[in-house]
């Protein structure tokens, strides 16, 4: 099973973040004979994000507790979570593919596979053993 | 007596105007048939003659000043060398028109004899028209006479401050120094040891002693060492002018040393032999500036010999003196150094051709140098050990090559320089393409070269290249590759000390990578705001930096790099005003 790696590396800093994200990516799910669309690929980005988060949520519910070395990287992110919280915000799937679809037609973002920016939804792109995907986001401005 | 009459349709004032007119007649005066006269000097200037023609009433002077340069530097640049060349005259005509020149903007307008112009002096004239003034005045000091000494004594006077109208000048110590009378030497002497917290006083004696009389220069030599002058910072700084030395905070000791040495060298032939060839490298080269000092065509011959040692410190100081020269023949004698071993030698040699090449050096032979050197420098320019002394530190490159390929193509076809583009600067790109694109007949390699340069990651070369591309007809392949290739736009954005430098097609913008404040060069602020509240749901995607800054900043960049696509009107006006 191939998997898509994502870089969640900040500009500027020499080290990632987090490590890379892998997205496990069967290929047989697709049948293999559909071509891969930019539409689809954020769809399946997407979807793995939410469930992350109903994860992370679920995670959350439950006091833990911490080693040391979680309280350490708690305070290198800014905040050490033992937990103990009820669920915050619900999130559905079916809304918020949807709305990342329709922010990448605003132009809310920027996708760009293995160096190269994807423009237009219905395109087909292809992915490789060690594909790169990179989500740049963005404002909008106004002159003033 | 042979004349040399102007043009006899034109007035004589159209003879001199314009510079290179004015030179073209005055190397005419360097005919020997002119001067050979069975007296001398001319006892009563004849009308006609040309330099009466130019100053009237100062003719018969200026004949003599401009003898005078025959014991004078040859050298007119802002670094210039206190070298001479006497009976060169092709050598000296630079500074020779160059002197009439200041006198015909000084001494012209006034129309008065030489006494007159001696009290006045000060009133009329600044810098390198007192320096102008001075010469006219040694050489009717040396004619000697009662204008000679009458002039002699003006200027005494207005040196000890004690002359109705004339005051103390760079006239004075020019005139007093470059004449041959040892009392004005003897004047001028008591004047710097007599100068106390006046520096500016020793500064100007001292930093013209070396282009005044060679006897002169020795005796001040002396005056330093007995007096122990070397405590005062001019002393310092006009060794570093007549030497082209750079010594900032250094020893008394070591000062003294080099001017016991530089003396030893002008009055013992026997220490400046030894000196030449011994084992300090420092020695030789003093032993060389001396040699010069006298006579900069006499040295070439020990320069060239000395760029044989085997000691590359000593190939140093022999480039460094061949360098100095700036003749022709040091030109050619530097030729085969820039293939010498050691890198420094070779790249002082190069700093020779980084300047005005004599159009008589052979630019086959230089180029054909030139290519041997490229590849033994370093791409990055890399500073490299300093060379016999401490700030003498030379920087290597190979785009400093490359470049000097470019002005010196001689008579080759422009294609010899394809393969060097990738070194080039920016500047040096842009002549090749415009030499490639000016051929009758582009050949395989040249149309290859130009759509790569489509490419290139600097604006101005794609749009050079693109510009000579227009005008051929291009096939359909071509096309394709060409609209890849414009499509880049790598170029345009630098990274630049926290600010991110865009080059678009309305102007040129920075923004600030830390605070996102946006600027159109040069210097404007442009007033562009992040409007972050949106109403939509959250996104659900991993992206590199959720910063709302970072999100701006890019937003941005990317609007400047396709400033033609803005509509907004509120940025547009800012942009166009």
């Amino acid at each position: 099973m191939s998997a898509l790696t994502i870089t969640l590396r900040a500009p500027g800093k020499r080290r990632p973040l987090t490590p890379d994200w892998q997205l496990p990516w069967p290929p047989a799910e697709d049948g293999g004979t559909q071509p891969l669309t930019l539409r689809a690929l954020i769809t399946r980005v997407v979807l793995g994000e939410v469930q992350a988060f109903q994860q992370r949520q679920e995670q959350r519910k439950l006091v833990r507790i911490l080693t040391e070395r979680q309280i350490d990287a708690g305070l290198a992110r800014g905040r050490v979570d033992s937990g103990g919280r009820a669920p915050g915000q619900e999130v559905h799937p079916d809304t918020a593919v949807p709305t990342a679809l329709q922010a990448f037609e605003d132009g809310l973002y920027l996708v760009i596979l293995d160096g190269e920016e994807k423009r237009d939804l219905d395109q087909e792109v292809h992915l490789g053993s060690d594909s790169h995907l990179v989500f740049i986001r963005l404002t909008m401005l106004a002159g003033g | 007596m042979p004349k040399i009459v102007p043009n006899q349709s034109a007035t004589p004032r159209a003879s001199f105007s314009t510079p290179a007119a004015l030179r073209s007649n005055c190397a005419k005066l360097d005919d020997p048939r002119y001067f050979a006269r069975s007296s001398w000097p001319w006892t009563s200037p004849r009308k006609g003659d040309f330099f009466e023609t130019l100053l009237p009433g100062l003719g018969e002077a200026t004949a003599r000043g401009w003898k005078l340069f025959d014991r004078l530097p040859y050298q007119s640049r802002y670094d210039r060398k206190p070298f001479r060349a006497p009976g060169h005259a092709n050598l000296l005509i630079n500074r020779r028109t160059l002197w009439l020149q200041q006198l015909l903007l000084v001494a012209g307008p006034y129309q008065k004899d030489l006494p007159w112009l001696a009290s006045w002096a000060p009133h009329i004239a600044r810098y390198t028209g007192a320096d102008g003034l001075g010469l006219l005045f040694a050489a009717a000091i040396d004619a000697g006479g009662p204008q000679g000494d009458e002039v002699f004594q003006i200027l005494l006077a207005s040196g000890r401050n004690e002359h109705e109208i004339g005051a103390m000048g760079r006239h004075v110590t020019t005139a007093l120094l470059c004449a041959e009378r040892t009392e004005g030497w003897q004047f001028v002497e008591n004047m710097l040891l007599a100068a106390q917290r006046q520096e500016g006083l020793r500064q100007t004696i001292l930093e013209t002693i070396d282009e005044a009389h060679p006897q002169a220069f020795r005796r001040m030599l002396r005056l330093i060492m007995d007096h122990n002058l070397v405590r005062f910072s001019a002393t310092v700084r006009a060794l570093d002018v007549w030497l082209g030395y750079a010594w900032d905070a250094v020893g008394a000791g070591v000062v003294q040393k080099t001017i016991e040495r530089i003396l030893q060298c002008l009055e013992d032939t026997a220490a400046r032999k030894s000196a030449l060839t011994g084992n300090d490298p420092e020695d030789a080269y003093l032993a060389l500036w001396s040699l010069a000092f006298e006579n900069g065509v006499a040295a070439l011959a020990p320069a060239q010999e000395l760029l044989k040692h085997s000691n590359p410190e000593h190939r140093f100081a022999a480039a460094h003196l061949l360098g100095q020269l700036g003749l022709l023949g040091s030109q050619n004698a530097l030729l085969p150094a820039l293939e010498d071993p050691d890198l420094r030698v070779a790249c002082r040699a190069l700093a020779e051709f980084l300047n005005i090449v004599d159009t008589r050096v052979e630019r086959a032979r230089l180029f054909a140098h030139l290519q041997n050197l490229l590849p033994r420098m370093p791409v990055a320019p890399e500073k490299l050990k300093p060379a016999i002394w401490p700030w003498m530190t030379l920087q290597a490159s190979q785009e400093n090559v490359a470049n000097t390929l470019a002005r010196h193509l001689g008579q080759q076809s422009p294609t010899a320089l394809i393969p060097h583009l990738p070194q080039m600067g920016v500047h040096e790109r842009i002549a090749v393409i415009n030499k490639l694109g000016a051929q009758e007949k582009w050949d395989t390699p040249t149309r290859d070269t130009l759509f790569a340069l489509l490419g290139d990651s600097s604006r101005h070369v794609r749009e050079s290249a693109l510009a000579h591309l227009a005008r051929c007809h291009i096939t359909t392949g071509e096309a394709r590759a060409m609209e890849r290739l414009l499509e880049r736009k790598t170029g345009d954005l630098r990274v630049k000390d926290r600010y991110a430098l865009i080059d678009g097609e309305l102007g040129a913008y920075s923004v600030h990578l830390g605070s996102g404040m946006t600027r159109k060069m040069p210097g404007e602020s442009l007033f562009i705001v992040a409007v972050h509240s949106q109403h939509r749901g959250r996104l659900f995607l991993p992206f590199a930096d959720d910063d709302p800054r970072t999100a701006e900043i890019m937003s941005k960049t990317l609007l400047l790099a396709r400033d033609s696509e803005i509509k907004d009107p509120a940025i547009l006006d800012q942009l166009r005003s």
